[in-house]
């Protein structure tokens, strides 16, 4: 098998990661011989394409099993199913040197930016480990790092900062700078953005934005925040307790969305004008996501869905193409209901009629 | 027009730190009247849970002292009111809910329990049963399931947003007129957000209290508030009727905030971000804390110089810029140039 091939760029569009039916289960130990007792079902069963160039973005709440996700599409973790392909490369599983190798192609940039900085390394020393793990920095280090620096807009005078001495949004700029040192063809975003505020937020999502342009980098943009993702994604792929239920372009999810818990998603989002404010005609979920160690049986969504019959219960809704709908989608009775613009012409139409 | 229920002026709370003092809330006036339900909003650091804790007397006094101001509550300065007086009225006449339930929530301790202990901390001849009664009655307010069995459970076995149901039954358990939620939302989904967000308005709704709702999501403030106050560095930059601060807004670092925003109903306009970080609160820029900044200031000197004062812009709003008068078409050149790049 022709190693080197993952180092070819890909052309933009070109499939670079492809997940197929990819589930990792976390053991559940307990008791004092520590015994697995059960499992965390995390992930299962997932499919997912991220193509050369685009913003793949991955949404949920907390628990749902995205951060996940996305260390197994990254090889972080081994899944223990299905199978991963990177740049046509079977990788799910190579260790050791290959999984380094593949570490050039494919980075990550973590939620919490201060406690995915060494707080004793400073911000010079932290952008250059990539290159000195892969033996490159003796080759023009220095004058990487500094390039690397002014890219993500920090300035080099620095360098020899630590990172506590920086605001969040800069030392997100070391995350991503990090991320970027051995030009990967794809970044894994996890929350890059959560953890800051609006306005710092929103230099980090332009940042990301400029980077994507220049480099041609693909993201996998993991975040809770839908406006966000909006922004940001191309294609979105919505997740509910381990698997996607819902999948398309960004167009397709958010203005065609068909399946009852992306309608709720959506519904749920605070408007961002008083005038839109609907939250007596929102679609209000009852009750918690279940425990991803005793899923419900049948579509898992089926204990908070307003529209789940017998069947709901029997079987599981496969994630397809279904009538009448033009992306994939997990519900037995999906139809689209475009939430949204439902919600703006009911703003439109009721002259402001506050409380 | 009656009193307002709650008007601070000129409120100063200043925080020791080995590093200096650090004057978190600077002259913060506001009136909250009857019934209403006012935001405030602003980033981390701009001194918007400072003001609150000031209000309700919960600064440790080790470290924190309020150096001016006065915080009338029905008429009445609390600034000056011994603890147990204070003790008196939060819980009663002051409800607080807090961000992080479960920080909030004594975890060895059953809810009902709790909740009980809130219900008759402040009625003087009621009984067990009536006590328990009403905290069954409170919890199926906030819209707590089964609310007869889930008294005798741990916080532990509640999930987030069903412990700060609970915390919310707390909080209006007396009927306060003033309900004051902290980031209520902030550490829970958003489907369970919406959930919460219905329930304090239900909480207000039965108990006819005005409600402080602090936050730094402007989602929250455009889906909830009558009144909304914007601070930046410690200080109120503006305040106003929430429609026309989110139309028209009329301090530089309020069109910031919402040009920083991505919307959900729009497509990929690019974000119109506002440069450079917050200042932290040892090093507050001279003049209008704002100034370095803003683009709409362009290095005038009076921004680097003069303090800008909260003053009348009309319509029952205040903005602190010099300049508030241009902010309007400032705002409407921003947009329409940014429209034009892209």
């Amino acid at each position: 098998m022709p190693r080197s091939s993952i180092h070819e760029r890909a052309e933009t569009g070109e499939e670079i990661l492809v997940l197929e039916e990819v589930t990792k289960l976390f053991p559940i130990k307990s008791g004092a011989l520590r015994r697995t007792t059960g499992h965390i079902r995390a992930v299962e069963d997932v499919d997912l394409t991220i193509r050369a160039g685009e913003t793949m973005g991955l949404v949920g709440e907390s628990g749902c099993g995205k951060s996940t996700l996305g260390r197994v599409a990254m090889r972080l973790l081994r899944p223990d199913s299905g199978r991963i392909q990177f740049r046509g490369q079977d990788v799910t599983d190579w260790n050791g040197r290959q999984l380094r190798e593949l570490r050039r192609e494919m980075q990550i940039v973590f939620q919490n930016p201060l406690a995915s900085l060494n707080p004793r390394r400073s911000v010079g020393d932290i952008i250059a480990e990539p290159l000195k793990i892969h033996g490159r920095y003796s080759d023009g280090g220095q004058r990487r790092v500094e390039e690397l620096m002014e890219i993500v807009g920090l300035s080099t005078s620095q360098m020899s900062r630590y990172p506590n001495e920086l605001s969040g949004g800069q030392q997100q700029r070391i995350g991503i700078a990090r991320a970027l040192a051995l030009n990967p063809q794809l970044l894994v975003l996890d929350e890059p953005v959560s953890a800051l505020d609006v306005s710092i937020q929103a230099q980090v999502v332009n940042l990301l934005a400029d980077l994507q342009a220049e480099f041609g980098l693909a993201y996998l943009f993991i975040s809770h925040d839908l406006s966000v993702v909006r922004h940001v994604s191309d294609r979105v792929a919505v997740m509910y307790l381990g698997e996607i239920v819902e999948t398309g372009t960004k167009e397709e999810v958010f203005s065609t969305p068909s399946h009852p818990y992306t309608q709720a998603l959506l519904s749920a989002v605070p408007a961002d004008d008083p005038d839109k404010r609907g939250l007596g005609r929102r679609r209000v979920l009852e009750g918690d996501v279940p425990s991803p160690a005793d899923p419900p049986s049948g579509c898992r969504f089926r204990t908070r869905c307003w529209r789940a019959e017998a069947i709901c219960e029997q079987s599981s809704p496969e994630l397809t193409i279904r009538d009448g709908i033009d992306h994939p989608t997990a519900c037995h009775f999906a139809e689209i209901d475009d939430v949204l613009g439902r919600l703006r012409a009911d703003a439109d139409t009721s002259e402001r009629t506050e409380t | 027009m009656p009193d307002p229920i709650l008007k601070v002026s000129g409120l100063t709370t200043d925080i020791s730190t080995p590093y200096g003092v650090i004057r978190a809330a600077r002259d913060i006036s506001f009136h909250l009247d009857r019934g209403e339900t006012l935001g405030i909003v602003g980033e981390s650091g701009s001194g918007k849970t400072i003001s609150v804790l000031s209000v309700l007397g919960l600064l440790p006094s080790r470290y924190a002292q309020i150096t001016r101001g006065t915080v009338e509550f029905n008429g009445q300065d609390i600034t000056k009111a011994s603890k147990r007086k204070l003790r008196k009225l939060r819980g009663k006449e002051l409800g607080v809910v807090f961000q992080d339930p479960m920080t909030s929530l004594n975890p060895v301790v059953t809810i009902g329990t709790q909740l009980i202990e809130a219900v008759e901390a402040h009625v003087g001849d009621m009984t067990t049963e009536e006590a328990k009664a009403r905290a069954v009655e409170l919890l199926s307010m906030v819209g707590v399931p089964d609310a007869v069995q889930r008294l005798d459970q741990f916080p532990h076995e509640f999930s987030g947003g069903m412990k700060q149901r609970a915390m919310i039954a707390m909080a209006i358990a007396n009927r306060p007129e003033v309900l004051i939620a902290d980031e209520p939302t902030t550490a829970l989904d958003v489907t369970i957000q919406a959930q919460i967000l219905e329930v304090l308005q239900v909480a207000q709704r039965e108990t006819d209290a005005a409600l402080i709702l602090i936050t730094h999501d402007l989602g929250v403030i455009a889906e909830m508030a009558d009144r909304v106050l914007v601070m930046y560095s410690g200080r109120v930059v503006e305040s106003g009727p929430v429609g026309d601060v989110f139309h028209d807004p009329k301090h530089p670092y309020t069109v910031g905030l919402l040009s920083s925003l991505p919307s959900l109903d729009s497509d990929g306009q690019r974000l119109v971000p506002i440069p450079g970080t917050p200042p932290g609160g040892l090093s507050v820029p001279t003049g209008c804390a704002f100034h370095p900044r803003c683009e709409m200031s362009n290095e005038r000197q009076l921004c680097s110089s003069t303090l800008p004062e909260l003053t009348n812009v009309g319509n029952a709003r205040l903005a602190a810029c010099h300049f508030s008068d241009e902010v309007t078409d400032w705002r409407k050149a921003m947009i329409a140039g940014d429209r034009n790049d892209a």
